[in-house]
Formats: C-alpha cells, sequence, structure tokens
C-alpha cells in the first residue's frame, strides 16, 4: 500500500534526522548512548498520543478531541508536582508510577463524574473532563504559589521534554502503548460502528458501552504512559490523526497503525528540530509542536472553509 | 527651667531619627539590607525573602513576579526596592500611589550586585556603611586566582538549565577561578542540551537542582572530566549562590577553594 | 413462523403509558407501516422491538427467540434498523459505509471477506446506488444518504427490516423509489416495517398496517382496512374529507 510506505518512508527519515543531528556529528558514542535512547522515547511517546488522539476522536466522534480532552494531561501535571512537592526525584519508579495513576485516575474521575450526572453522553463527558482539568490545575497552581521553592523544571515538565529518559520507563511505557494499541486494532471495527453513533452501532450489532469503556481505557492507559514518559506535549495528538486521515481515510483498521507511525515521526522529527535548530539552547518538543500546531489550524480551518463554499 | 529645656533637647537629639519604613520586593535586597544593618527599618518582604531569620518574621508581600499592591501600600512604606523580575507595573503603580520606588537595574555581573548594595544604602541613608559592605564583600573575591580556570558547568535547575555570560553566576564562577563552559552565550538562563555539554567536557559540574547520583546516572555521564576526576559538587547552597546578594562572595570564595585547593 | 412477534409490550416515559398491551405478528413478505400522531410512540416502539429500549412488560421475539435475551450481534444478522437520520462526522466511503453493516457477520478485528463484499455490492444495486459506492457519504444529497443507510442494512442479510421515518426528508421521486424498493424486497420474502409520516405512502406496496393512537391505543390489521380516510381522520384528529388523508 502506497499510503503506508510513504508513512514508514516519514518515520525512517524522522529517525536519522533524530539519530544524525547534534553537535557531535556521527560519533558513534553519542549517536548509541544518547541519540538512541532519546529517539526511542520520542517514538513511543509519538505513537502513543498518536493513537490515544485517533481513539478518542472516534469513540467521541468529535474531530476535536485529543488524548487530554478527559482531564488527562491535568491529572499527570498535578501527580508531578505532588512528586516535587514530597521531594521524590524525577528518575524513580515512584515518579513514573505516580504520574501514570494521576494521569489515569483523572480520566477515570471525568468519567465517574459525568456517570453520577447521569449522563454518559459524549458531551457529558468532555464537560466532566473539562471540569477536572480546570479543578486539578487550579490546584497545581495554588500549590506552586504557595510552594517555596520555585522550579522551571517543573514549569517544564508541562510543556513537554524528553530530556532524560530512563531506560525503564521508556521500556515500560512502550510495552503499555503498544498493548494497548494492538488491543485497539484487535476491534478496529467497534471504532467504526461507534462514529455513526451509540444507537448506529448498537443495530450494527455492537455493544456500545462496553467498546466506549475498552477504548477509553486503552486511549487512557497509552496517553498516561506517554506523559509518564516525555510530560504534557500537546497537539500531536490532535493533529496527527487528522493529517493521516487525509492519506489512509477514516476507517480505524488504516487510522490506528498510521496515527501510531505518523505520530511517532512527527514526535520525533520535532524532538530532533528542538534539540538542534538553537545549539545549545533545546527548546523543549512540546514547544516546537506548539508552534507547528498553529499553522496547521490555520491549514484545517481554510480546508473546511474550502469545502463549504 | 534651663535644665528642663536641656533635658528636652537632649532627649531629642538622642531619639534616633524617624525609623525608615522599607519595603523589598526581592530576596537579595533583603539580604543586603539586614548586611547593611538596617533590619529593622525593614517593614515588608516577599514570601521568598527566607534569610536572615529574621526575615522571616516580617510581613509577606506576595511573591517577587505579582506583589501584592495594596498589601505593599497599607504598610506605608518610604522607600519600595523593586528589580526587573517584578516588571515595570509595579514600579508604576506604586509611584501612581505616591510611594517612593527605587527601581533596581537587573545584575549581569557580580560589580553589579556590589553597586546595587551601594544604591540600597544610599536609598536608607546609610552610605557610610554601603560602602563598608561593598569594600567587605568585594575583598572576599578580589579577582580570580592565578592559573588556569576550570572549565566548569553550572546547571542551575534539573533538566540542564544553566546560564550563559550574561548572568552574574557565570561571573561568579570565573572569580571562583572557574570558566563557565556556556559563558560564551550570548544569554542568561536556557536550557541546554545535554550531548553539548558532554560535547564541552566540562572538568567540574556545580549542581543545584539535582543530586549527585541522578546526574551520573545521565547517559554517558561517566564520560566527563568532571566525573572521572570526582568533581561533581552539591555542596553549595542553593539560595546563597543564585541569588545576587551578599552571601554570594562567601559562596565563591568556598567554590574558589573545591576548584583550586586551599588557595 | 412469524418473523417478529411482539405480545402485551407496555412502555411508558413518565406516568401514563406511551405503549399498552400492544401485540401482533409479522411474517416474512409482509410490509407493515406504522402510522399515528406526532408523540404517540412510534419511533419508540421501533427501538423497543430492537431492544435499544426495554419495555416495561410483555416480550418482542425475532424468529422464535426473544430479543430481550439476545446479544446484539445475534440479533443484528435477524433484525436490521434504518434510523431517520445519522450523523457522520468523518468522511467514510458509501460502499466502506454499507461494509459496517457486515460487523455482526465479520467480527470485530478481521478484515471483509469475499462475501462481504459481495453482499455490500449487492445492496449497493439494489438500492441503486452502486454509482455513489466511492464517493464520502457527506458529499450525498440526503435521498442518496438514506439509500446508502438501507443499503448498509440490507448488507446486514437480516430478515427483518425496520426504517424510522425512511421517506421523511425526500423528494417525491426518492420516496416513490425507496417504497417500491422496500415493496421489492418483501416481496422477496423480507419482513419490513417502516414508519411513515404520510398515509399516502402506504399504498405504495404496505399490505398491514399498525396505527398508534394516542395513551396506547392501536389498531393492528390489513391495509387496506386501516389506511382509509375514515379510520385516519380519527387517529389524526383531522375531518375525514381532508385533502391530506387517502
Amino acid at each position: 500500500m502506497g499510503k503506508i510506505s510513504l508513512l514508514l518512508g516519514a518515520l525512517a527519515a524522522a529517525c536519522l534526522f533524530s539519530l544524525a543531528a547534534g553537535p557531535a556529528g556521527l560519533a558513534p558514542d553519542i549517536i548509541w548512548n544518547l541519540r538512541l535512547p532519546r529517539t526511542l522515547a520520542a517514538l513511543a511517546v509519538g505513537a502513543g498520543l498518536g493513537l490515544a488522539g485517533a481513539m478518542f476522536q472516534g469513540v467521541l466522534k468529535n474531530p476535536l478531541a485529543d488524548p487530554y480532552i478527559l482531564g488527562t494531561s491535568a491529572g499527570a501535571t498535578a501527580a508531578a508536582v505532588l512528586c516535587f512537592l514530597a521531594g521524590v526525584e524525577r528518575s524513580s519508579p515512584v515518579f513514573f508510577l505516580a504520574v501514570f495513576a494521576g494521569a489515569f485516575g483523572a480520566t477515570f474521575l471525568s468519567y465517574w463524574l459525568a456517570r453520577l450526572a447521569g449522563r454518559l453522553s459524549d458531551a457529558a463527558l468532555v464537560l466532566a473532563g473539562v471540569a477536572v482539568s480546570a479543578f486539578l490545575s487550579a490546584l497545581v497552581m495554588l500549590a506552586l504559589t504557595a510552594a517555596r521553592e520555585r522550579s522551571f523544571s517543573l514549569f517544564y515538565f508541562v510543556l513537554g521534554g524528553l530530556y532524560s529518559a530512563e531506560p525503564g520507563v521508556l521500556a515500560a511505557s512502550a510495552l503499555i502503548i503498544a498493548v494497548c494499541g494492538g488491543l485497539a486494532l484487535a476491534r478496529w471495527r467497534a471504532l467504526d460502528a461507534m462514529a455513526l453513533g451509540a444507537e448506529g452501532a448498537y443495530h450494527l450489532g455492537v455493544r456500545p458501552e462496553r467498546e466506549r469503556a475498552l477504548f477509553f481505557v486503552f486511549a487512557s492507559a497509552a496517553t498516561s504512559a506517554a506523559v509518564a514518559l516525555g510530560g504534557t506535549i500537546g497537539f500531536v495528538g490532535l493533529m496527527t490523526p487528522h493529517i493521516v486521515r487525509l492519506l489512509t481515510g477514516p476507517s480505524a483498521r488504516t487510522l490506528l497503525p498510521a496515527a501510531a507511525l505518523g505520530g511517532a515521526a512527527l514526535l520525533t522529527a520535532a524532538d530532533a528540530a528542538g534539540r538542534t535548530l538553537f545549539s545549545p539552547a533545546e527548546i523543549p518538543a512540546g514547544v516546537v509542536m506548539a508552534l507547528a500546531g498553529a499553522p496547521f489550524f490555520m491549514w484545517l480551518l481554510w480546508r473546511s472553509a474550502r469545502g463549504r463554499a | 527651667m534651663a535644665k528642663i529645656l536641656a533635658a528636652v533637647l537632649l532627649f531629642c537629639c538622642a531619639a534616633p531619627a524617624r525609623a525608615l519604613r522599607a519595603v523589598s520586593l526581592l530576596p537579595s535586597y533583603t539580604e543586603i539590607i539586614f548586611e547593611l544593618g538596617a533590619g529593622g527599618d525593614l517593614v515588608g518582604v516577599s514570601n521568598f525573602c527566607n534569610w536572615p531569620a529574621e526575615a522571616a518574621k516580617l510581613e509577606r508581600t506576595g511573591d517577587y513576579l505579582r506583589p501584592n499592591i495594596e498589601k505593599v501600600y497599607a504598610l506605608q512604606p518610604d522607600v519600595v526596592f523593586t528589580g526587573a523580575w517584578a516588571g515595570e507595573s509595579v514600579a508604576k503603580q506604586l509611584s501612581a500611589l505616591g510611594v517612593k520606588v527605587v527601581s533596581l537595574p537587573e545584575e549581569k555581573s557580580v560589580a553589579d550586585i556590589l553597586n546595587t548594595v551601594r544604591l540600597i544604602a544610599a536609598a536608607l541613608g546609610r552610605k557610610k556603611e554601603g560602602e563598608a559592605l561593598a569594600r567587605k564583600l568585594a575583598a572576599l573575591a578580589p579577582k580570580p586566582p592565578a592559573g588556569e580556570p576550570v572549565k566548569l558547568y553550572i546547571e542551575v535547575d534539573a533538566g540542564g538549565w544553566t546560564t550563559g555570560g550574561l548572568s552574574f553566576i557565570s561571573d561568579a564562577a570565573r572569580l571562583a577561578g572557574g570558566r563557565n563552559v556556556f559563558g560564551g552565550e550570548k544569554r542568561g538562563f536556557f536550557q541546554a542540551s545535554w550531548e553539548e555539554t558532554l560535547l564541552l567536557d566540562p572538568e567540574a559540574a556545580l549542581l543545584f537542582g539535582v543530586s549527585e547520583k541522578d546526574f551520573l546516572a545521565r547517559p554517558m555521564a561517566g564520560t566527563l572530566a568532571a566525573a572521572r576526576e570526582g568533581r561533581v559538587i552539591t555542596a553549595l547552597d542553593r539560595d546563597a549562590f543564585t541569588r545576587p546578594g551578599p552571601r554570594l562572595f562567601g559562596e565563591i570564595a568556598r567554590l574558589r577553594s573545591l576548584l583550586h585547593g586551599k588557595n | 413462523m412469524p418473523a417478529l412477534k411482539v405480545s402485551g409490550l407496555t412502555f411508558s416515559y413518565g406516568a401514563a403509558p406511551l405503549i399498552d398491551g400492544l401485540s401482533f405478528e409479522l411474517r416474512p413478505g409482509d410490509f407493515m407501516c406504522v402510522l399515528g400522531p406526532n408523540g404517540c410512540g412510534k419511533s419508540t416502539l421501533l427501538r423497543l422491538l430492537t431492544g435499544w429500549q426495554h419495555a416495561a412488560s410483555g416480550s418482542v421475539r425475532l424468529g422464535g427467540e426473544e430479543v430481550a435475551a439476545m446479544q446484539p450481534a445475534r440479533l443484528a444478522r435477524l433484525a436490521a434498523y434504518v434510523a431517520s437520520e445519522t450523523a457522520t462526522p468523518y468522511d467514510f466511503s458509501v460502499r466502506d459505509t454499507v461494509l459496517l453493516g457486515r460487523t455482526a457477520r465479520a467480527g470485530l478485528w478481521r478484515g471483509y471477506s469475499a462475501a462481504d463484499g459481495e453482499a455490500a455490492d449487492l445492496a449497493l444495486r439494489e438500492t441503486g446506488i452502486a454509482g455513489l459506492a466511492g464517493r464520502s457519504i457527506n458529499t450525498l444529497s440526503t435521498g442518496e444518504r438514506q439509500l446508502a443507510f438501507i443499503a448498509q442494512a440490507l448488507a446486514q442479510e437480516a430478515r427483518l427490516l425496520l426504517l424510522d421515518e425512511p421517506t421523511s426528508h425526500l423528494d417525491l421521486k426518492y420516496k416513490a423509489e425507496i417504497m417500491g424498493l422496500l415493496a421489492r424486497l418483501a416481496g422477496r420474502g423480507l419482513a419490513v416495517a417502516a414508519v411513515l409520516h404520510e398515509p399516502g405512502l402506504a399504498r405504495l406496496g404496505c399490505n398491514k398496517a399498525l396505527l398508534l393512537r394516542r395513551a396506547g391505543g392501536y389498531a393492528f390489521g390489513p391495509a387496506s382496512e386501516l389506511v382509509t380516510a375514515a379510520a385516519l381522520a380519527t387517529v389524526y384528529g383531522l375531518p375525514s374529507d381532508s385533502p391530506l388523508l387517502p
């Protein structure tokens, strides 16, 4: 399939860029010990966020959904701040587990709040997610204002960065993302059916509540693993499904693998660019993605206006 | 009658001049004011002013990026010391309320700090004490020691946050006999790529936001000259070194002895 | 063996019963129209028949099996439902949309087989939109869209076809075309039930009629007896000489 080979080509190019670019040139030591783990981390985070974005956009029938829509990033940041205030080291496994739990927990909280309100419609879920995000973000701000220390490294956790990826964390995150992606792909037709609405999906022979819950779990776990590894990097989850949908069409059977490949390629390229464009200063990958995000949204707007005209 | 008059006159002269009411919006200014012996003049300090211990007992006026203007005004200060961090609007708002504001320029070198000392002293009417303090501090770190400066990597915050040449921290390292590996960069605070740091191969590392163990756990950290020679320094006081205040000079002296032995 | 057997179906949204003790049967080859004023429960009835909503009491049996006890996948193989409107946020092609009708038979993870493709192509031909197969569903006119979703239902190869207002937003040509298609399908042995707003359409092929009145009353029987001006006038509350009645 020409489209998939295009994506694979983009992925290979991004990897080459990431491995070869840097002030040390092509020093094998640096490539193996430094750039390779970093590239692998970018691949994992990009794939995880791309997958999660595609899943949320499908199951919520909302083209503007991103992986953080149900409060995932706010939960991760809150957990990171708690760890920071408690003195937990960024490199310790406790940090990883806490951020993962915080991210996943916030998503679960949104779901539970919507359920408490008795309304599990997609709009209600998104609203609950907004509420949870706002609340947790406010808590984070409060904690940081009250804290005696002020740490730039924590603020930049929010923007996302792959500065030092621990191999254990990388392996754990990559595994979670791969498993969630595989399990989601194994029921791709359910995701397509869900795009026709819960009632439509039911009449096609799918259990909408169960499928929605399953995809939420897969998408939230993938997002949480990505955030625990690389911080809250924005735009990848939102942009990637839109870009690859143009190539492969909306069916999850091709969209999910394409979103994983595309997200991996995008983020790896963005991370490599952030590392090398302003050397020795390093721009976090999240900032590079945000810079690319604005023109992307202008393009989306132009395209939809053109379609309507 | 004359005796009473004399006693009254004596009393008036002997009474201290009406105490100046000063508010300091930055921790470094607070420390300088206390070192000048004018701690009694302070009626308000920022939330982050934690040295000396007496400063903790003073009224808090908010954090230094966004001080609480009303609180500052309510303290009825005669002079407010603010700096580049707080932004212009603070100075403008307070001036508009009729409060005297002394806006100190950002310190980009160690000499700038001594200048700040003199400016603060002048505003408090203690020029003599200001000169004396400036001389005393300068004596602690007069000039770099003889010999080749040690290539130094300074990490102010975890994640590669370091300073370029436009920072008093870089200058302080110079006076301690070190050379900031990123000193050639024409910038202040920034996040440096780890690969670049490895390439520059510093001979010593001065760490403030991260433990030695975590630093050495970074990929290829073992190849650094600093790691091989065991010159990973985490012993300096972070507040003392990263604030452009009086304690910096003592830390410069400590850094010098750590880098060059007992010179 | 009736394709669909409803006994004593009762349902209410609030205190007053909407559907009360409804019973009827549909055999293969029947084409039943469901008529009645707004709010009398026509759409609700269809949803009760497929199990999307649950009745307070009564039973619905599809081919002898109780719907309430069925898995959705089994249900989708026996009964197909076409909603009055379906939102399509993403640009699936018409053929892919029709292929989704094979979900119950294809499962969730394997690709579409040759049999799936044939069923989809047959459904496209029967609805007359084979030429639109490659177009995005969002570029179709309302009438073409309705045909696409009917094709999706046909691809399910079910024995019962339920349609909720299939002609409401369509012009006369499409109204006639769809009624003709449904009559043909009934002629081939499907059991078809369609909620209609225009009694006149019933003459285009319906042999049975279900008239729903407010507060649970109903009448079921041959279309020739029930789709008459006299019966419908009371149901709709119109004068019996109204030009809107057949």
